[in-house]
């Protein structure tokens, strides 16, 4: 699924490595999630939001 | 995945998986020795036999509690993958080898291999999925 | 997954069982009418020996389909414990039965029964995980 994770990550200077640790989940996940191969389940998909303070649908686009 | 790991419940599931073969493998032998030099009966020879397998069945619930404790969903979903590609390359080895032996006297294989080989056949599958998502 | 079902990939997947199943049966009548007979050496006896095994592979990578066309995540997910749990158990029985084969000299079990052990294994461990999600 088409993400922002990218940009939102950009903007704040946060390597792959940074934002998965602030998680608790592998770098391989992030890039996975970022290069929209893998989609992650809703608690994580909140995490993120959450994160990044806003929300899921602004974070991730359902292409449908 | 055999000696690197990323989290915590990985270092513990590959130490605890590389201690359930070493225990297989002494178990068999301790099994085989008590074999040649007491020639158990009955029950206790039942029991005496099936000891190396136990470590198997050690190393299988690990792997469940590994499936239990990974935090990480990705990591997991990786496992879960390979897992599944390990049972259909095992199934369908073991299968063709079957009749091979059946109708062709193919060599036999030890039902004990069963097991390691599932193992190879996940780790093939491990690194093909992880492949796909680079 | 019953007979009646609305599901396209339960269906396609339905028949594509039913195809390798009538493979499975057609190779193996053939493979048997065919060494009773002719008693064939060498590759040929190989290349038939190995016909009903491709059968069988064929219906694992039915399953695998089934697997990637199935849309429905929460089916899929209760596809994939039952497998694991199946797996699990497939490997416990298959590595104990094979060191009571080894030492205490029990009745030999066939390679490729492995394969229908593990699918009733499998079909007990999906009814049993999906009473979980009742």
């Amino acid at each position: 699924m088409k993400n922002r994770l990218r940009v939102l990550r950009a903007e704040r200077e946060w390597s792959q490595a940074d934002l998965a640790q602030r998680l608790e989940v592998s770098r391989q996940s992030i890039n996975a999630i970022e290069t929209g191969k893998y989609d992650p389940s809703l608690p994580l998909a909140f995490k993120l939001a959450r994160l990044f303070e806003t929300t899921i649908e602004d974070l991730f686009t359902d292409e449908n | 995945m055999l000696c690197s790991y990323n989290n915590p419940a990985q270092r513990r599931f590959v130490i605890r998986m590389w201690l359930m073969a070493a225990l297989c493998v002494l178990f068999s032998l301790v099994a085989a020795l008590v074999f040649r030099i007491s020639h158990p009966h009955g029950v206790l020879a039942y029991l005496v036999a099936v000891l190396p397998a136990l470590p198997i069945i050690g190393a299988l619930v690990y792997t469940g509690i590994y499936l239990g404790e990974e935090k990480d969903e990705f990591q997991r979903n990786l496992l879960v993958q390979s897992l599944l590609g390990g049972t259909g390359g095992i199934l369908a080895v073991i299968t063709a080898w079957g009749y091979m032996v059946d109708f062709a006297h193919a060599p036999h294989m030890d039902l004990v291999y069963v097991y390691p080989f599932f193992w190879v056949f996940a780790g093939i599958s491990y690194w093909i999925v992880r492949a796909r998502y680079r | 997954m019953t007979c009646s079902t609305n599901n396209p990939a339960t269906r396609r997947y339905m028949w594509r069982f039913l195809a390798t199943m009538l493979f499975y049966a057609l190779f193996l009548i053939l493979a048997v009418w065919v060494f009773v007979h002719f008693r064939p050496t060498g590759v040929l006896a190989w290349l038939l020996a190995l016909l009903p095994g491709l059968a069988i592979v064929g219906q694992i990578a039915v399953f695998g389909m089934y697997l990637a066309e199935e849309k429905d995540e929460f089916v899929r997910n209760l596809q994939i414990q039952a497998m694991i749990w199946g797996v699990g158990a497939t490997l416990a029985l298959t590595t104990g039965w094979g060191f009571l084969e080894s030492f205490v000299h029990l009745r030999h079990f066939d390679l490729v029964l492995i394969y229908p052990l593990y699918c009733a294994l499998t079909g007990i461990s999906y009814g049993l995980v999906r009473l979980r999600y009742r």
